[in-house]
């Protein structure tokens, strides 16, 4: 029997409650919320525990983690292990009294991720205007990393601009509740894959032989459309398959 | 232009896109316009006796009967920005995990200003009230 699981983090910013309940639901049916790793919480299988779960971004310098941890100990939330020290994870018995009773000053420590997607999203538009200057200058050998580089930079740039976005808007005590549910990103799947078949047939010699700039900013398109709607259904199939999410 | 200053610049063009709520104004300012929230009012009055994390959300429970309760989260990022202010102070000597705070003096003048302003407020509250009820009985 399988006595660790993953569902994928739908995105703080976004849907921090939505989640932290499904936590819950997860808990009440035995799958704890132990560990945080790679974008993703970690369910352990335990006995079925009426347990609340929330979060804390904050940098915690190392000389006051001690303190810090104590602070959330004492009053009942317990930390649970986490790469990354800018997040942190707690647990409590349901009742506990929360671990913000202050939505405003929540708010406030989005500021930080905020700071840092939009010095991403940043270094990602300077890498692709590298890119596009030097295009006339990289060698024949070098051309698959080179596409690379600029696949890499678009996905960052797509990325760092979502999150940049979901954050700002939370250190203005506001929330874009956005989320895909798991039927609608197969959709977006599907929909490219066959967007991508419809434009074969109108333009015979694939994306090579697609002269007109409008050709090939649909062929960019579907390729965005499978490639976003892939990435997302596979990030919600876990709470999909657990009815945790439609 | 560094990083951090087109960062900066950037948030600062983005600011008219997004007005806050007005109620909010009182509550990010809290210690600039010497308006407290009942949060920071109730950790200030508990720091009038040194205390630690834990001991201030206790007394703040037993002190209110319950009706005040302060989440550990808030109550960090409270110390925080009250220790910055210059409204309390470490004291020294305490063990790594339960350091404990106390009010400045700045914060001992701060707390008096507002459990004053606080019960004017009450009684002004009062007084109209009184003469609504006196009216309609």
């Amino acid at each position: 029997m399988k006595i660790k699981k993953r569902v994928f983090c739908s995105g703080l910013a976004f849907y921090d409650k939505e989640d932290m309940e499904m936590l819950h639901k997860y808990a009440l049916e035995g799958w704890i919320f132990r560990e945080f790793k790679g974008l993703s919480y970690i369910l352990h299988k335990e006995e079925p525990q009426d347990l609340i779960f929330s979060y804390d971004l904050r940098k915690v310098p190392p000389e006051e983690m001690d303190e810090y941890l104590a602070t959330f100990e004492s009053a009942g939330w317990h930390p649970i292990p986490s790469k990354d020290p800018n997040y942190h994870f707690f647990w409590a018995k349901n009742g506990t009294v929360p671990l913000h009773t202050d939505e405003d000053l929540q708010s406030e420590q989005y500021r930080q991720a905020a700071n840092w997607s939009l010095k991403i999203f940043l270094f990602s538009v300077a890498l692709l205007i590298l890119a596009g200057f030097s295009q006339n200058y990289i060698p024949a050998s070098f051309k698959w990393g080179y596409l690379a580089v600029t696949f890499i930079a678009m996905s960052l740039l797509a990325c760092s601009a979502i999150a940049f976005i979901g954050t700002y808007v939370r250190t203005k005590k506001k929330r874009i509740s956005f989320d895909l549910s798991f039927k609608s990103c197969v959709f977006i799947f599907v929909g490219g894959f066959l967007g991508l078949i419809v434009l074969m047939f109108v333009v015979p010699g694939g994306i090579k032989e697609a002269t007109y700039p409008l050709f090939r900013i649909l062929y960019g398109l579907c390729g965005a459309f499978i490639g976003f709607g892939l990435v997302a259904s596979i990030f919600k199939y876990p709470q999909y398959r657990d009815g945790k999410a439609e | 232009m560094g990083v951090n200053q087109l960062n900066d610049l950037i948030f600062e063009l983005l600011q008219p896109t997004l007005p806050e709520r007005r109620s909010d104004m009182s509550k990010s300012n809290t210690f600039e316009t010497e308006q407290l929230t009942d949060a920071a009012y109730y950790i200030m009055l508990s720091l009038l006796t040194e205390r630690h994390g834990y001991a201030i959300m206790q007394y703040i429970e037993q002190l209110t009967d319950g009706e005040i309760k302060i989440g550990p989260a808030t109550l960090y990022t409270l110390l925080k920005k009250m220790k910055d202010a210059g409204l309390i102070e470490q004291l020294e000597g305490t063990t790594e995990r339960k350091k404990d705070y106390q009010l400045t003096a700045t914060g001992l003048d701060l707390i008096r200003k507002e459990v004053r302003r606080r019960e004017r407020m009450a009684r002004d509250g009062q007084k109209v009230l009184q003469a609504y009820e006196g009216r309609n009985t």
